[in-house]
């Protein structure tokens, strides 16, 4: 059961984080458009989300399963990601926010720019959080202590074999 | 050495993993209750806007029927022809105002949602305030050497009417200011609900009493309009 639902939360949190980013970068260009700000401002808002997909990716690739494995963590991931893109959809879809109204644009940028040090808060958190569990279940050393037992394990098995005697067949006519 | 290391690397891991947890939880929820809490809709009573609509309409049918008994070119009185010209255009123009088909949907609403109220407040300013109070009514209202006519009557009427239009053109400033306050607020209570809802029924009323004051005012001069000729 555990299994399954951390493999769920694992594949979602790949979804959620580029839906969350989407969302984000659909209202960040907005806001920057309106306030006529430099859009190359906008890659330092978008530094976490690069250097989380890394990291996941690091996961990945090393099967670290102090990450990959981990239930709270990939649930976690996929909490943060989906209250981004709630914050993001709600600052342009709820009508009852007068602010929404007061600019042209039809988002409440307002609504948005408070929340955005919670998402990055959260979102460094996760940097933090990811770098500490990788390490936790041996990191980078541990795969290679890993290869060094496999390979010893495989040389021992073949020498195991080789050292097995062979079993003759033997004729019933001749043993009678 | 080492496993006892990683154990601690774990528990800092896992430390912030809970923090951020927390942080996310607290602010998806805390969004879904402000989300609910300003989507509270205020339900007014049939008999309410009814008795309102009456009322408005008494009015008005009054004010046009004054304007439509005024015929300049039977008219030979002392008064100036093109004053009183002007003036019966600017009551017309009014009526238009304040017949406006949008503003009386707005009006006329059983259930109202703070957004509901905030396009109320705008409606009756562009319409109400700027089209008639501001554009067509204020200008009468000026005395001396810049008053646009100089007749003894409108110089008697013109501080009264001076006097309601500035209070009329600063009443939903401060309406308007409060209405912008629920966007970026987003720590729910019990309070703050509360709040919300006494906000969307407060300027609600408060942008109705303006209405009133705007609609008494222009019967006061039409009726004064009926006296000078």
């Amino acid at each position: 059961m555990v299994r399954i639902l951390n493999g769920m939360f694992y594949f979602l949190k790949f979804i959620l984080l580029l839906v969350a980013f989407g969302t984000s970068l659909y209202v960040l260009i907005a806001m920057y458009q309106r306030l006529e700000k430099d859009m190359f401002n906008l890659i330092y808002v978008f530094i976490p989300y690069a250097v989380l997909l890394v990291l996941f990716i690091i996961n990945m690739f090393f099967k670290q399963t102090g990450v990959t494995k981990n239930v709270f963590f990939n649930l976690t991931c996929c909490l943060v990601f989906f209250t981004i893109a709630f914050l993001a959809l709600r600052s342009v879809f709820d009508v009852n926010m007068i602010y929404r109204w007061k600019n042209t644009y039809h988002i409440n940028f307002n609504f948005y720019s408070d929340m955005l040090t919670f998402i990055n808060v959260m979102m460094y958190g996760l940097c933090i959080a990811d770098g500490f569990l990788m390490f936790s279940e041996g990191g980078f050393i541990f795969k290679r202590k890993n290869k060094e037992n496999k390979s010893l394990k495989e040389k021992k098995d073949k020498k195991a074999r080789e050292e097995k005697p062979i079993a003759v067949q033997v004729d019933d006519e001749e043993t009678l | 050495m080492i496993k006892l290391l990683k154990e601690y690397i774990k528990v800092i891991g896992y430390t912030f993993t809970g923090l951020v947890f927390g942080a996310a939880f607290f602010l998806l929820f805390i969004n879904f209750y402000h989300y609910k809490d300003i989507s509270t809709k205020l339900e007014r009573k049939d008999e309410d806007i009814q008795t309102y609509k009456q009322y408005v309409n008494d009015r008005l049918s009054e004010v046009k029927s004054i304007t439509e008994s005024f015929n300049p070119n039977l008219y030979k009185g002392p008064k100036e022809r093109v004053m009183l010209m002007t003036i019966n255009s600017k009551l017309q123009l009014c009526v238009k105002e304040f017949e406006d088909e949008k503003l009386n949907e707005a009006l006329d609403k059983k259930e109202l949602t703070i957004k509901d109220v905030y396009n109320f407040q705008n409606l009756y300013r562009s319409k109400i305030v700027n089209g008639c109070i501001v554009n067509q009514l204020y200008d009468l209202g000026v005395t001396g050497n810049e008053a646009k006519f100089h007749d003894a009557d409108l110089a008697k009427i013109a501080p009264f009417l001076k006097l309601n239009a500035d209070s009329i053109r600063t009443d939903d400033d401060y309406v308007a200011n409060v209405l912008l306050n629920n966007g970026s607020y987003f720590f729910s209570s019990e309070n703050s609900k509360s709040n919300i809802y006494e906000m969307t029924r407060d300027s609600f009323y408060e942008i109705r009493n303006s209405y009133t004051k705007s609609i008494d005012l222009l019967l006061e001069f039409s009726r004064w309009f009926k006296g000078i000729v």
